[in-house]
Formats: C-alpha cells, structure tokens, sequence
C-alpha cells in the first residue's frame, strides 16, 4: 500500500516535472516569433487606419495610442481599444484624425464574431462608413448596423466611443 | 497493424460511428480549411500523447492514469498552441479560443483509455494515427458542405458567384444549426452506406 502511494506520487510529479520543462523550452523557442507577429499585426493595422503617415510613434500605454507623424493634414491618432461582442472580446484599432473631430478608419485586429453575420464588422462595406466620419460633441458617432448583428454592431460603437474618449484625454 | 490504422477512417470512425469530439466537430466546420486544421492539429496531439502513453504504460499506476494521460495530452496541446501562434498566426486566430479546448476532446483521451495504455508503440501509432486521419477527414467534408451552401466557396477559393442575380449563401450552415443539421445528414448517410453493404436495405 505505501509503496504504491510513494509510486503514485513519483510518477505524478515525475510526468509534471517534465513536462514544465518540455513547455518551457518550446515557450522560449517561440517567444520572439510571437511577439514579432503581434507587434507586425499592430503596425498594419496603424498604417491602415492612417494611410497617409510616413512613422509613428508610441504616446501612451494602456490604452495603447500611437501618433502618427508626416503625412500632413491627414496625421492622427490611432487607438488600441477593446471591447465585448457578441461572443467574445473584440480587438481593434481606431484612426482618429489630429483635431480630433474626424474618424479616420477601422481595423478589426482580434473578434470571434458570427461568420456570415457579425464577422461582416471587418468587411469593407461595413468599415468605409467610418473614414471621415465626423465625431459629434455630444453623442460621439452613430454607426450604420449591420442587418442581422445589431449586437456586433452595437459593439464596435462602443468600443469607437470608448477609443474617442481615450484620445480626448491625452488631446 | 494496417488493421488499427484502417478502422478509425471508416469502419470505428471517431465522429461518425464513436460519436467522440463533437465540441471541436461542430464548433470549427464553418469552413473546410478550419476543418482541416482542427482535424491535424488533433492528430498531432493524439499521435504524440499516444506514443508517449504507449511507452510508459507499464510505469503509469491505473489508480493515477486518468491524471498522467491529462497531463500528456495538455502539454501537447500547449505546444500547438505555441507553435501555430509563432509560425501559422492567421490559422491560429481563425481557430482562436478552439485550440485550448482540444485539451477536453474526448476522443484524444477515450484512445489512450481503450487502446494506447494496452498495446506496444506501433500498434498505437496506427491506431492513433487512424483515428486521427478518420477526425480529419470528417470535419473537411463536413467544413467542406457547409462552407460552400453557406458562402459558396471552397478552401476559400469562389466556386459559386454571390450576387444580385447569383448564389444565394444560406446563412444558417456557417451557424451553429447548420452544424448539427450537416452532422446529422453525413451520420445518417454514413449508416445509409454500411447498411447497403451489409445488404439489409
């Protein structure tokens, strides 16, 4: 009997033993591959919501804003802002222009919306409303939903309104 | 040994006859390459943990195995998460929150149950590649059918032009109705077929 509580605990702690390092090393194997993705996926993203930008430059963390610079009368902001859709945590980033009165473009970075429905939220139909899209002092923008994914819709809003707010404390 | 491997693609086919995995099998199928990358990554997992489990059955107390194959298997299952995000990133934000979950597929768990920790290496690597390979084939035709009626590609590729005067994509088979509605057709032809050859129908 005790024997086989003194195997049991060996081989348990023995199989987890070796598989925190096996993870280990393949975590740092690919650490850099990742974030070199993420960071790659970030900077499209800000030069498609700010086309006409030559660099940009980081001005806050969390929210995470960038500033774009060059380009002239077409500079901006853009904001890493998140918020919760239909069926999960929507990631996108939201070009702003310099006076702050104007949207820019959309990026979708991250969503797990609906395919069919919700996931129209990164079809151009549904993200060219946004460029040049005035940003009213009190109710900030009204978004044109998609039939069929009100809440997807409601959510990019949201999360638009919530990247403006961002921008204006920092403006 | 070609005996193990063969009756996962048909005859004891993970989906369609053990009715094993169905959270992945319905989840992912919205399109045939989701599908497919579901499918191998599964495969991946199940090859290695059973090799794995194969090796060390005799070391493995029964009292504490459910455990030990639960850590093999996520271990495994974290190494494909981590590889798909650094070398496959469009894969893997396709297949998103799914690749964690493979972890809880029962069919990865239910082969090194029934088979893996009772037979020597080779017999377990067919078996678990069979197994594998029959999953896989079963989430493309199933991804395969409900992308092209729900959007009318295939692979993504435009096989039936959307349009004012065109193909009309049937919303529901990219939802998840249309999933159950696909399985239960594919099931039903599945025992269609084997009852013609039996020749009771």
């Amino acid at each position: 009997m005790k024997n086989l509580t003194i195997k049991m605990l060996l081989v348990l702690g023995g199989v987890s033993v070796i598989s925190a390092g096996f993870l280990g090393y393949v975590y740092t194997a690919t650490y850099d591959r990742i974030e070199l993705n993420r960071e790659k996926r970030v900077k499209e993203a800000i030069y498609k919501v700010l086309p006409e930008i030559d660099d940009y430059e980081k001005i806050s963390a969390e929210p995470d804003i960038f500033k774009g610079t060059g380009g002239g009368v077409k500079s901006g902001y853009a904001v890493l802002a998140g918020g919760m859709g239909f069926q999960g945590e929507i990631t996108m980033m939201v070009g702003v222009n310099e006076e702050v009165n104007r949207l820019m473009g959309i990026s979708v970075l991250e969503s797990v919306e609906t395919p069919g429905l919700g996931d129209k939220i990164k079809g151009i139909d549904f993200r060219k409303q946004f460029r040049g899209m005035p940003i009213l002092r009190q109710k900030g923008i009204k978004v044109n939903a998609i039939t069929g994914a009100t809440i997807s819709s409601d959510a990019v809003e949201k999360i638009i309104q919530k990247a403006i707010k961002d921008v204006k404390r920092i403006h | 040994m070609l005996k193990e491997f063969i009756k996962g693609l048909w005859k004891d086919n993970p989906v369609l006859r053990q009715l094993l995995g169905m959270c992945p099998t319905l989840a992912v199928t919205t399109t045939a390459l989701n599908g497919m990358a579901m499918g191998l990554a599964t495969t991946f997992v199940v090859v290695s943990a059973g090799i794995v489990v194969s090796l060390s059955r005799k070391l493995i107390p029964k009292q504490v195995r459910i455990p030990v194959f639960t850590v093999i298997i996520a271990t495994f299952v974290t190494v494909v998460d981590m590889v798909l995000k650094a070398y496959f990133p469009q894969l893997s934000s396709a297949l998103g929150p799914y690749v964690p979950l493979i972890v809880v597929n029962c069919l990865i768990l239910g082969r090194q149950e029934a088979f893996t920790s009772k037979n020597p290496i080779h017999l377990a690597i067919s078996d678990t590649f069979g197994m594998g390979l029959g999953f896989t084939f079963i989430l493309i035709v199933l991804g395969s059918v409900r992308e092209l009626i729900g959007a009318g590609t295939w692979f993504g590729t435009v096989i039936f032009p959307t349009g004012p005067a065109g193909f009309k994509p049937l919303v529901i088979m990219v939802l998840p109705a249309g999933a159950f509605i696909t399985l239960g057709l594919i099931a039903a032809l599945y025992n269609l077929i084997n009852l013609k050859v039996k020749g009771e129908v």
